[in-house]
């Protein structure tokens, strides 16, 4: 094998199985440039956030410390399960949770001076869908699938590179594109470059 | 990251709406790429077994995640 045919397959086969990635980050993008449309279109008098139960809750928050596992011990005692992430805050004297798969989200706001928990439920919409889909990464939730997904999302990173490496390298090995392929590549740095400079 | 996330067609500048539609551009692109790449796998018979092995595994993966995470 050459060193030509391995990367033609690399650039093949590396593509063909990132392609549902690679397809979200492209369709995905819409919605964040789109925000505007989107915000009119679920702008339909439907709630975007319904309460699941508003209930008398006590546990004491400390002030410093770990706030994920106080958000673990929360969750736990109002019977909510952590099938995709969290995330946690406090602000003074109310603590917000928020939970999240890529379908659905919850959040948990613990009113800590009221002994007041409510839990309340996200509308599906589907721009948040792709919006979630779209900037779902880290390795900071717990579950091994999360971290696989945070794994996968570096893979498709380090894809792109390749794709971008391996593709020039095929262009330069047809020499009758190269004069076209130069004018594309100069027009795109040069626009490019004249964004960063001006915007 | 800024670059990452700027967004478009809110602004008040030409150049704002012109990267808007730069992004636009490459989104299109990006949804041709698949579209045009998966067709020139095709004409590769020989690339086809592996091939749908990949994406086999790639879409199996990418439906795991969604149905649990």
């Amino acid at each position: 094998m050459t060193f030509n045919h391995f990367n033609r397959r690399l650039h093949l086969y590396l593509a063909i199985g990132l392609l549902p990635w690679f397809l979200m980050y492209g369709i995905s993008a819409i919605p964040f440039t789109r925000n505007e449309f989107f915000r009119n279109l679920y702008n339909d008098g439907v709630p975007q956030w319904t309460v699941r139960f508003d209930r008398e809750y006590h546990r004491d928050i400390p002030e410093t410390g770990d706030l994920r596992t106080v958000a673990r011990e929360v969750l736990k005692d109002v019977g909510l399960e952590i099938k995709g992430g969290f995330g946690v805050n406090r602000n003074r004297q109310r603590l917000n949770i928020y939970l999240f798969t890529f379908w659905s989200s919850t959040r948990v706001t613990y009113r800590i001076d009221r002994h007041r928990l409510v839990a309340e439920d996200r509308r599906f919409r589907f721009d948040q869908f792709l919006t979630g889909l779209h900037a779902r990464g880290g390795f900071q939730q717990d579950a091994f699938l999360n971290d696989a997904w945070a794994v996968l999302v570096d893979l498709v990173c380090i894809g792109f590179l390749v794709w971008i490496a391996s593709g020039i390298y095929m262009w330069w090995q047809l020499p009758q594109t190269r004069r076209w392929g130069f004018l594309a590549l100069g027009s795109g740095v040069l626009s490019f470059i004249l964004f960063l400079v001006f915007l | 990251e800024r670059m990452h996330r700027r967004r478009g067609y809110q602004h008040k500048y030409a150049l704002e709406d012109t990267w808007a539609f730069s992004v636009d551009l490459v989104i299109l692109a990006m949804v041709f790429w698949v579209g045009s790449g998966l067709w020139l796998w095709w004409e590769l018979k020989v690339t086809r077994l592996w091939g749908t092995v990949c994406l086999g595994i790639g879409i199996g993966l990418f439906a795991l995640f969604l149905s649990t995470i």
